[in-house]
């Protein structure tokens, strides 16, 4: 039993983490088609920043989550204007996108190793104690990435289903054209959406660092995770990235558990073959009628 | 006399290097059914594209109310007060139907005022009231069809350019949708439709105009055009 509590608590844990990760990944995937490569170095630049808030400019924590959010939605933007928004009249917009952020990301992670130096640097903005379960010592930072992530989580639901900016973005995600007859600004959409998704992400960067050390690598996991997770649960689908992020972190950790730590991931990559042998779209994907 | 909405004068637009529309010219006038009929592939879907801003034209000149359309996107277009119905199933397959007709009301920023045009809709069309709640991708043909329209009635446009409604449906859903059509001309509208069955739009039309080859060949009445069997026969296989 203490196990299991053990397992489900550090699967909820990384889970919420990859979930934030995964369904900014995902928003940006359903409404530009574009596979944004730089949102693993956004995570680190979310962890770096608060930390900066805090070591050097000696700001309260809350102020720093908040900087880190901005600094998101800012660098959301600038991958927007100054990356995305130039290629998208390119007939090859899905590769040239994929090569100009991975050169965009390797350029921020190079800028983060020169300004803080390789070595890794403890979170200042993490929770320290711990609450004790039965035998179980849940530490007071893996509960509060499960609250900020369930937060954040719910925050975006609510903006996607209930308010007006939510149903624009989810428009354009479903039929760019029909959105632009009615009125919906797309590139303001596009914009917004990788706001968004850099705000996930730089909050997903940070509690990670809390729990693990900040590094310039650190979104390199994550993001390769919340990858796998937006493939499981096919590209594009919100709620099914949040999903497959939790059971997928809840497999990995189970056979961490069970076999070790080293065949968590490959038996990981294992479960996304042989979904993807079985369901090529994902598991709540659907396929897509091309008209040649 | 009625005030000119829209007024086209020598549209060219096309793909590629094939002029598909080679010097249009027509005018709709305020609370007027104006139908573009001919045979398919003639250039009438690409006339609504044009007039939008999904296809840019080559020559000529649209104007809406007297102001130029040329060189603005369609959102620009639609925030001038043009709604545009496009031909088949052009939904938003994962939202519910209220979801879809309120984003027919998406340039409304009054949300007070989208929720009452969203009320009187679903009193036109009581059926769509009771599928509010579904996903778009659960209806039938003609159900999508039906919110394409009410979606078009929530944006509370000057003027609807509505796509072969009619396109695949069975005939007694056709006659549905052209009750509809029918009761949005009474109720003032101005509307500028395309269609490729004229016997559809005789009665109810103030004025057709037949594309043949991206020109028009005809302008009249429909009693006129009914009449006129050679235009049926080389234009229309009638």
């Amino acid at each position: 039993m203490d196990v299991a509590i053990q397992i489900l608590v550090t699967g909820l844990t990384v889970g919420g983490m990859y979930a934030l990760s995964a369904i900014g990944l995902s928003l940006v995937w359903g409404a530009l088609g574009m596979l944004n490569m730089a949102h693993g170095v956004l995570l680190t630049l979310g962890g770096y920043v608060a930390f900066a808030a805090v070591t050097y400019a000696g700001a309260p924590w809350p102020v720093a989550v908040v900087a880190t959010m901005g600094a998101g939605a800012l660098m959301g933007f600038f991958i927007y204007h100054g990356v995305a928004r130039v290629l998208l009249r390119n007939p090859e917009f899905d590769t040239v996108v994929i090569i100009a952020t991975v050169g965009l990301a390797t350029a921020l992670e190079h800028i983060v190793l020169l300004v803080f130096g390789g070595q890794p640097y403890g979170q200042p903005v993490s929770f320290q104690g711990s609450l004790s379960i039965r035998t179980i010592n849940v530490p007071a930072q893996n509960l509060a990435v499960m609250v900020a992530s369930f937060l954040f989580m719910m925050i975006v639901a609510a903006l996607l289903s209930k308010t007006r900016t939510g149903r624009a973005i989810r428009a354009t995600a479903q039929n760019r054209e029909l959105a632009r007859i009615l009125g919906v600004p797309v590139e303001r959409v596009y914009a917004q959406v990788l706001a968004i998704s850099g705000v996930l992400a730089s909050i997903s960067g940070l509690l990670l660092s809390g729990i693990t050390m900040l590094s310039p690598t650190l979104g390199d996991d994550p993001m390769l995770k919340a990858f796998i997770m937006c493939v499981v649960a096919g590209f594009g689908s919100v709620p099914g990235a949040a999903i497959a992020a939790f059971a997928l972190a809840l497999v990995e950790q189970t056979v961490a558990f069970a076999l070790g730590a080293r065949w968590g991931f490959p038996l990981l990559l294992l479960l996304v073959i042989i979904t993807l042998i079985l369901r090529p779209q994902g598991v709540l994907g659907r396929v897509r009628a091309i008209r040649l | 006399m009625s005030e000119v909405v829209l007024e086209i004068h020598d549209l060219h637009s096309g793909y590629q290097s094939r002029d598909v529309l080679r010097g249009i010219s027509l005018a709709v006038s305020r609370g007027e059914l104006v139908t573009i009929i001919g045979p398919n592939g003639h250039g009438k879907s690409t006339l609504l594209r044009t007039i939008f801003g999904l296809l840019p034209s080559r020559k000529g000149r649209v104007e809406f109310l007297g102001k130029p359309l040329g060189g603005l996107t369609p959102e620009q277009i639609a925030r001038l007060g043009l709604t545009y119905v496009p031909q088949g199933d052009a939904l938003f397959p994962d939202m519910t139907v209220r979801e879809n007709l309120l984003m027919g009301a998406y340039l409304e920023r009054n949300a007070k005022e989208a929720l009452r045009r969203l009320d009187e809709v679903c009193m036109l069309m009581p059926k769509l009231s009771e599928r509010s709640a579904q996903l778009a991708r659960c209806l039938s043909g003609g159900e999508r069809r039906m919110v394409g329209i009410a979606r078009a009635i929530m944006a509370s446009g000057r003027l609807l350019l509505i796509d072969e409604p009619s396109l695949g449906l069975a005939p007694l859903v056709t006659d549905s949708i052209y009750r509809l059509i029918g009761r949005l001309k009474n109720s003032g509208r101005t509307i500028l439709l395309v269609e490729e069955n004229p016997a559809r739009v005789v009665d109810m039309a103030d004025r057709l105009h037949l594309l043949d080859d991206g020109l028009i060949a005809w302008t009249g009445r429909g009693q006129e055009l009914m009449s006129r069997g050679e235009l049926l026969s080389t234009y229309l296989g009638g």
